[in-house]
């Protein structure tokens, strides 16, 4: 079957790849434009370890072709940090060992991110419903929720 | 030498980790992340029987698609020789390793491996392992622990009869082995009791779930050498088993650790890795390849199911008198379940005149089982748990105040015969009953329930390096696969040693080339283990370090001692120098006879053994027998806290895992043999949304033997939850349940609300 | 003299269910061959599949280890983790 080229945005920057019908933007993410910061832990949308954002809307990329993001904008993990300058949730991610052996981190970085944008004060219950799309196995959740919460109180106090 | 007396800098603090920042921001390389030049994607086929004997292969049509590039199967792969050997928990005998990595005359379960192709991509591979043609004859096969162990049951293995009975058996049999622990006169000990419960239970096989799929890159070259790069719990261990499988040395396989996704024991054997070496080596490409979360559940992991039976009896005044246990664990398709761990354990946490524990391993039709957390001691602990709770309400006592009165001190005898050193059993109940939690008055429909765990952690080889670089920062080097952050903690431990910051020194996990032997990174032994590598590398480092001062100040090198990273004159007598720092004494390494370097290659003996006291609350709705756990506490004595928010961390991941495994979690299998619930939308772990907060108590009772008094603390977390939800749930409930997981229509049906 | 303990399941299969034996060795490597003497298989049995715990320590590859008159010495099976 023929490739389709498509055009889309990715971290703020424009980016071209060839896909076929079925890929999903999971694997064009990880295969095609070498960003593997986004994992793969079921392929079925029920880890989210793959969650990546879409136009704004939070999404689990193995549930998304990739000729989907054709004239959207995608951010991944890749493009939280400012350079060397780490995003608060990714600097309170490290204060707070909010992550074993981290392989869940950049879909729960990503979802939380887009949790902090719409309600900068959530309570825990919020955050655990939230994130509830997003498997650890390790940490039993606690410290990457309070991680959630400390950063949101954190933003809230700059802003005041 | 011991430093457990001194006053701490950087032991129990909590630095952010070395590997940290690769990990926020998506930089760590996992399994699969890696891509070679020219590489190709391999996949398996996989039996859709439970129980067959392949009759024949036929890979022609798959060879002859385009892009294909090798096929194997059995034949490809050298017979392997009937041997035991330490795969991770139990030991298991190679020639069953091999056929679970690719069938060769029989298929024992539903998605073993049969054949492998490696193509130009995913999508070819996929096409041509559909294009492979397996002809089967299915035999009968059998599921169930308690019916494989029948006189009548379908037999897997010819050539096993049971071990550990005499007279020896004639015919083959599933139950693969039989051991016995026993203590005292039981007969006695029940006699004396005024009290006797017995209750029979059963757990289901339950997987160890890491978020990582099982992956691995491995590239043959002509030479015969082999690079592999893949996510396991132990770089060496793939080496050993490879090497082994495939009948090549050593020397010519290179193993790179991958940052791993969690392991929790399922990544402690190989399933890929030979296959991607062989499909390499016939195609002359590196081959990559990857399990999908089904292939994970259907023939990874999981740990055994069990049916037991306990027996305790105990004095009016709440002193246990004898103590029986009988225990029948699944192995999966091969020999190997944890009994022998699981019949120890059972009732380690007390000290008891009478005891005797029987166990079998069971083989079925299911996955070889393999090791999780701890492996066997949640089972058998959840049994032996249940049934001490039920005889302290029976009584009218205290839970923790029984535990107490009947649980292991200093000099304890184990019923496995080992007397305990220094332990802490008793002080993580003194924590548990003194906390607020226990205290919280509970509303209707809830009830709160206790627990403790026993695990024996365990020592074995490792080796670590220390070079000091020529502007005073450190590389530190060591083989123990880091699942939980145990950089930070080798990293905490050589600056506390070396005396300096800890920001200096730099921690990796190198290549089977580049270090010694190291054993899995299991049986909570990294920290204890390579843990005591490191302080020794140090040391070995620090003596050379004095010695090169020595030589500066033109005095006898015992005449220098190392403080706070400096080497100092070790008296007045010695003469009036200033003091050196590693940094000005590193400068000049190359005037006073190079490089300074500190090395250890240890096999790490006594550790310590680690107990935890859990308390969960739970409300139980009695329309829709939903369980909410509604607070929760783990209390464990860990020796030392090296960095404390990953022991706790360890503790809160262990205590979700055995709340998911008394909750949620099962393999469920149709009439045929077939596993229903292969995905993480019908074998439910626990989700953000499910669990509380879980408070950690971190008892510090120091290992006499660790120079920082470190004991494991990976496993015990997972073993006490079990019975602490079931605890917990009769006491809501009313009603004693004797089956996990406690989903929803069980406890409908045990309280009689679903009729 | 030392005396060794063994389980009942090893024992059941080489010692003719006797789980305790007194054999004379200064170490675990004379130990372990003394027993083989006594029992073919069970030395060659510990090596491949067993721990030995001497005085409460458990030790996985016991080879050189002294033992005593004094020494508590159980043979148990040998033990992993996760
Ligand atoms: S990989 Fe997309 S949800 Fe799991
Ligand atoms: S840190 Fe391992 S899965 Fe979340």
């Amino acid at each position: 079957m023929a490739k389709q080229h498509i055009t889309t945005t990715i971290n703020g920057e424009e980016a071209e790849y060839l896909c076929e019908a079925q890929e999903t933007l999971l694997d064009v993410l990880r295969d095609q434009v070498g960003l593997t910061g986004t994992k793969e832990g079921c392929s079925s949308g029920d880890c989210g370890a793959c969650s990546v954002m879409l136009d704004g809307r939070l999404v689990c990329s193995c549930l998304v072709l990739g000729v989907e993001a054709e004239g959207k904008t995608v951010e991944t993990i890749e493009g939280m940090a400012d350079g060397e300058e780490l995003h608060p949730l990714q600097q309170k991610f490290l204060e707070e060992a909010a992550l074993q052996c981290g392989f869940c981190t950049p879909g729960v970085l990503v979802a939380a991110k887009a949790l902090l944008d719409v309600n900068d004060d959530p309570t825990e219950t919020e955050v655990r419903y939230w994130l509830a799309g997003n498997l650890c196995r390790c940490t039993g959740y606690d410290k990457i929720i309070r991680a959630v919460m400390d950063t949101a109180a954190d933003l809230r106090g700059a802003s005041a | 030498m011991n430093e457990q007396a001194k006053q701490f800098k950087f032991v129990g603090t909590r630095p952010i980790r070395p590997d940290g920042v690769d990990k926020v921001t998506g930089r760590a390389m996992y399994g699969a992340d890696l891509t070679l030049p020219g590489m190709l994607e391999g996949k398996v086929v996989r039996s859709p029987h439970a129980h067959a004997r392949i009759k024949s292969i036929d890979t022609s049509k798959a060879e002859a698609l385009n892009g294909v590039k090798s096929v194997v199967t059995a034949a490809d792969m050298p017979e392997a020789e009937s041997k035991p050997v330490a795969a991770g928990e139990a030991m298991i005998n190679f020639r069953d390793l091999a056929e679970n990595v690719i069938a060769r005359h029989k298929v024992f379960y539903e998605g073993q491996t049969v054949a492998a192709v490696a193509a130009t991509s995913n999508e070819i591979a996929e096409r041509a392992a559909a294009l492979i043609e397996v002809e089967y004859e299915v035999l009968p096969h059998v599921i169930d622990v308690l019916d494989a162990m029948k006189d009548d049951a379908p037999v897997l293995h010819d050539h096993i009869f049971t071990g550990g009975v005499t007279p020896k058996p004639e015919k083959p049999s599933n139950v693969a082995n039989r051991v016995e622990f026993a203590l005292g006169d039981i007969d006695a000990g029940f006699a004396a009791a005024d009290i006797v419960i017995e209750r029979k239970f059963t757990t289901e096989p339950v997987h160890q779930a890491y978020i990582e799929p099982h992956a691995v890159v491995a590239d043959m070259g002509p030479d015969g050498k082999a690079d592999v790069w893949c996510s396991s719990q132990g770089h060496f261990m793939v080496r050993s088993f490879c090497a082994g499988l495939l009948k090549i040395e050593m020397s010519k396989i290179k193993v790179s650790a991958a940052e791993i996704g969690g392991g929790f024991g399922g990544k402690t054997t190989v399933y890929l890795e030979p296959l991607a070496i062989m499909l390499s080596r016939k195609a002359g490409r590196p081959v990559r390849m990857v399990m999908s979360r089904e292939e994970i559940f259907r023939a990874s992991g999981p740990t055994s199911g069990a049916a037991m039976t306990i027996k305790i009896g105990a004095t009016k005044d709440g002193r246990i008198t004898a103590g029986d246990a009988t225990l029948c664990l699944q192995a999966g398709a091969f020999p190997g379940s944890p009994v022998g761990p699981a019949a120890m354990t059972a009732f380690a946490p007390y000290d008891l005149e009478n005891v005797r524990v029987v166990g079998f391993d069971v083989v079925s039709n299911r996955p070889k089982v393999v090791a999780y957390r701890a492996p066997g001691a949640p089972i058998s602990e959840y049994a032996v748990e249940s049934v001490v709770d039920e005889l302290a309400s029976e009584l009218g006592l205290d839970p923790i105040e029984f535990r107490a009165k009947n649980g292991a001190k200093e000099g304890t005898q184990a019923a496995y015969g080992v007397k305990f050193g220094t332990i802490g059993m008793q002080e993580t109940l003194e924590a548990a009953k003194a906390t607020e939690h226990y205290k919280i008055p509970l509303g209707p429909n809830q009830g709160r329930g206790v627990a403790t765990g026993f695990w024996f952690n365990i020592g074995g080889e490792s080796c670590a390096g220390i070079r000091i670089n020529e502007d005073g920062s450190v590389s530190l080097t060591e083989g123990s696969p880091d699942i939980g952050g145990s950089r930070a903690s080798m990293a905490i431990m050589a600056a506390e040693v070396l005396g300096i910051d800890v920001a200096k020194i730099k921690p990796s996990v190198v290549d089977t080339d580049a270090t010694g032997y190291h054993f899995v990174t299991g049986g909570s032994r990294v920290t204890f283990a390579t843990g005591m590598a490191v302080v020794d590398a140090s040391k070995a480092a620090i003596d050379e370090l004095r010695a090169r001062a020595a030589k500066i100040w033109d005095v006898d090198v015992d005449g220098v001692v190392w403080e706070d990273g400096h080497a100092k004159p070790a008296s007045t007598n010695v003469g009036d120098f200033e003091p050196m720092s590693l940094a000005e004494i590193a400068a000049i390494a190359n005037k006073t006879g190079g490089p300074i370097s500190g090395h250890a290659d240890i096999n790490a003996k006594g550790a310590g053994p680690g107990f935890g006291t859990h308390i969960c609350d739970v409300e139980v709705d009695p329309d829709t027998g939903f369980v909410t756990v509604l607070r929760y506490t783990a209390v464990q004595d860990v020796g030392r806290a090296i960095h404390p928010s990953y022991v706790e961390g360890q503790l809160q991941g262990g205590a979700a895992q055995g709340i998911g495994w008394a909750l949620n979690e099962a393999y469920m299998y149709d009439e045929d043999g077939k596993l229903e619930n292969a995905g993480f939308l019908d074998y439910r772990v626990p989700v953000a949304s499910d669990l509380p907060m879980i408070d950690t108590i971190l008892v510090e009772i120091p290992n006499p033997t660790h120079p920082f008094g470190v004991r494991g603390v990976g496993e015990v977390p997972i073993i006490p939850p079990l019975a602490a939800v079931n605890n917990a749930v009769a006491a809501a409930t009313g009603v004693r349940f004797t089956a996990l997981p406690l989903s929803p229509p069980a406890i409908l049906a045990g309280t009689g609300a679903g009729d | 003299m030392v005396k060794v303990a063994l389980t009942s399941g090893t024992a059941s299969q080489f010692t003719d269910g006797k789980t305790e034996v007194n054999v004379t060795a200064q170490n675990v490597r004379q130990m372990v061959a003394a027993l083989e003497g006594k029992f073919p298989g069970l030395g060659t049995e510990i090596q491949q599949s067993m721990s030995v715990a001497i005085d409460g320590v458990i030790l996985p590859d016991p080879f050189l280890e002294t033992v005593n008159e004094d020494s508590e010495i159980f043979i148990l099976p040998k033990i992993g983790g996760g």
